[in-house]
């Protein structure tokens, strides 16, 4: 943040883009952290009831998530939207939830293979309202073939491994893989196609 | 630009890469094609985004009302306390002078390797004196279910003294890792290893990186790795802190 820089606030909150509510936020104003709560709070609790299926732990994580943005400086913006980083701190913490219930947390896998990139970041639907998003997202995902869509959203939804879903589907891993990756290619696709 | 020698399945391994999914051969590759094709990084990242556009995808679900207030009520009284709850045993301070009999305890050591490690103990004290000391219990998993420990951290003196028991001592070449991994991050901190001796103990001092602020919620992770290898968690995870 630039001190000598200072910014006049013509747009009220609701209006102001992820960026300038996320300096407003990190500048200690608390609104800014209300108005980022009526952004995203749905689809940040919606992903955790989701994975959870419980809507006292959705509540749980949605509260941890935004104060962990209040909090902490866990958020980059150089490293992709804020959007992005709220669906991913929402999944990464359900899921661990949702493992500590049965078994033991695999911590390793989820260390090992994370980007550490500084390159562009390009979220195809930056641009577009909320409601489009969701829009877009829907119609997207309808254009998947079933058997795709079914294996991204289990591996997104339930974290289960490649090989645990190879296993609860009774199909060959590589086809799972295959079908997997399929899938996240066609919906940036799709997505690119929605709005081109 | 992508470079024409790329393999025929590139597509699929980077959004296997997105998805976490790829073997460690195929990993590798991966990794080559990255440092080889920086052009494929923004394609990493534009798979990742997708990724986590998934959940607009969601049925609309409005969080209950109470929520939002709840929360930015939370927010605004931790401002008046900026410092975190920690999860401390804080009676380990009110011991007073029998503080070094209670750590000898704690530490599951004989006389002798007490006074072989009064160095060490001496910190241990010296740290549980400090006002702002925390302690941190840790147990094992998986196979070393049987082991425990505790953490004692000293954040003025930027210093972390482990003490576990019944951790099996590591093989020649390996040894043991702590890692911290604050929530929302992917990038466990890495705080230094250590040894155990044949009946499975340490004591044991690390040093806090500068920038590696510990918070009430970060999870503490020892993992087995190999002595020489680079500070990335690989090995199998031994000790966890307990929630």
């Amino acid at each position: 943040m630039h001190p000598d820089s200072p910014k006049p606030e013509p747009l009220p909150l609701s209006a102001q883009t992820d960026a300038d509510l996320f300096v407003a936020l990190k500048a200690g104003r608390v609104e800014a952290l209300g108005a980022l709560y009526d952004r995203y709070s749905n689809l940040v609790y919606g992903l955790a009831l989701r994975v959870l299926s419980n809507s006292e732990e959705a509540e749980d994580v949605t509260q941890e998530i935004f104060l962990a943005l209040w909090h902490k400086d866990a958020y980059n913006p150089t490293r992709g939207s804020l959007s992005s980083f709220l669906v991913t701190m929402t999944r990464s913490r359900s899921i661990d939830r949702l493992r500590s219930r049965n078994t033991k947390l695999k911590f390793l896998q989820r260390w090992k293979r994370i980007g550490t990139t500084e390159g562009a970041v390009a979220n195809p639907l930056e641009q577009v309202s909320i409601d489009e998003r969701s829009q877009f997202l829907r119609e997207a995902l309808a254009r998947l073939p079933d058997l795709e869509r079914q294996v991204l959203e289990i591996a997104y939804y339930e974290g289960l491994s490649q090989s645990e879903i190879a296993k609860r589907l009774n199909t060959p891993l590589g086809t799972v893989k295959t079908r997997t990756r399929q899938g996240l290619l066609k919906l940036r696709q799709h997505l690119q196609d929605f709005i081109q | 630009m992508i470079r024409p020698s790329l393999p025929e399945d590139w597509e699929e391994l980077i959004a296997g890469y997105a998805l976490s999914d790829l073997s460690p051969e195929e990993a590798k590759l991966v990794e080559q094609l990255l440092d080889e094709n920086p052009a494929l990084v923004d394609e990493v990242n534009q798979l990742q985004e997708v990724l986590a556009l998934l959940p607009y995808g969601l049925p609309r679900q409005e969080p209950p009302t109470h929520l939002r207030s709840a929360i930015l009520k939370v927010a605004q009284e931790g401002d008046r306390t900026p410092k975190p709850r920690r999860r401390t045993h804080r009676i380990w301070l009110e011991l007073g002078g029998a503080v070094a009999v209670f750590v000898a305890i704690a530490l599951g050591l004989d006389n002798y390797r007490l006074r072989r490690d009064l160095e060490s103990a001496d910190a241990v004290i010296q740290a549980l004196r400090q006002p702002e000391t925390e302690v941190y219990a840790l147990e094992g998993t998986g196979e070393t279910t049987a082991a425990s420990g505790r953490l004692v951290v000293n954040p003025n003196q930027d210093q972390i003294l482990v003490t576990v028991q019944s951790l099996p001592e590591p093989a020649a070449g390996q040894a043991y890792r702590l890692w911290g991994l604050t929530p929302g991050s992917t990038t466990p901190i890495y705080y230094g290893q250590f040894g155990t001796t044949a009946q499975g103990e340490t004591l044991a001092q690390l040093s806090i990186p500068r920038d590696a602020i510990l918070t009430e919620e970060i999870q503490l992770l020892i993992t087995l790795e190999s002595s020489t290898a680079p500070p990335i968690p690989e090995g199998p995870l031994v000790m966890q802190s307990s929630l």
